[in-house]
């Protein structure tokens, strides 16, 4: 089964330059369209009106954390069948278990490398949809 | 960096000042705060902060070209992360090497920041 085509995709990343670069990147380079939120309260408020097909959130945030958004938006109608990656600098193979375990399609390490992110994002997708 | 065909390089470039902007009005204080308060008070607060902050360092470095940065930034990072896990704070050993780990990343700092634009 070959993957639906992946366009938009919220993104979650307190760290303002990390942010503009991924942007940047996923855009100019992976050609999606994204919205990026500062916080897990933007990406709540912003997730119903922009209909992410998939939603990166960043682990380590001040206030609520990846985790804590991840639940979040779970529990909401419009967040609960998004899939969802994590992005962090923390990449013990516990980590990538627990997050996964949590139900997320992957886990992205920092730093990562412009040039190649939306590779990554768009591996992760397939395999996703491959499984 | 290359593939440089809508100017996308120098839009990262653009991003990469913004980071040294930060490390540079930011980054660099907090360090030198904490060389100052973790001699005087190794509390789990004042080691939250350390993680705090060499996470977001370790995290960003080498996007931008700085790896020196991420790797003294993850090696402080687990080290306090280590302290307060195995809870040893008052260990001499484990004190010095968090201290010399933010020297260092001090100093890879203020080498970096050399590259911001005036």
């Amino acid at each position: 089964m070959s993957a639906p085509q992946l366009n938009r995709i919220l993104y979650v990343e307190d760290e303002p330059d990390i942010r503009a670069v991924a942007k940047l990147a996923l855009e100019a380079v992976g050609g999606f369209t994204i919205e990026a939120c500062s916080s897990g309260q933007e990406a709540l408020a912003k997730c119903a009106g922009f209909g992410p097909e998939l939603i990166l959130l960043d682990v380590m945030m001040p206030g609520m954390d990846g985790p804590s958004t991840f639940a979040a938006l779970r529990a909401t109608a419009e967040g609960q069948a998004v899939p969802i990656a994590f992005m962090t600098a923390k990449v013990q193979p516990s980590e990538i278990t627990r997050y996964t375990d949590m139900g997320a399609i992957g886990v992205i390490s920092k730093p990562f490398d412009p040039m190649t992110l939306a590779d990554t994002v768009r591996g992760l997708w397939t395999d996703h949809h491959g499984k | 960096m290359a593939n440089d065909d809508n100017g996308l390089a120098a839009k990262i470039e653009e991003i990469r000042q913004m980071f040294l902007q930060r490390l540079n009005d930011e980054w660099l204080g907090r360090i030198g705060e904490l060389r100052v308060r973790l001699p005087l008070d190794w509390s789990r607060a004042n080691l939250d902060d350390t993680i705090f902050l060499t996470h977001s360092m370790a995290g960003s470095g080498a996007t931008f070209g700085y790896q020196a940065i991420t790797d003294v930034g993850r090696k402080v990072e687990v080290a306090a992360r280590t302290m307060l896990k195995e809870d040893t704070l008052a260990l001499e050993d484990a004190r010095a090497e968090i201290l010399k780990g933010l020297e260092d990343l001090e100093s890879e700092s203020r080498a970096a920041v050399a590259d911001l634009r005036t």
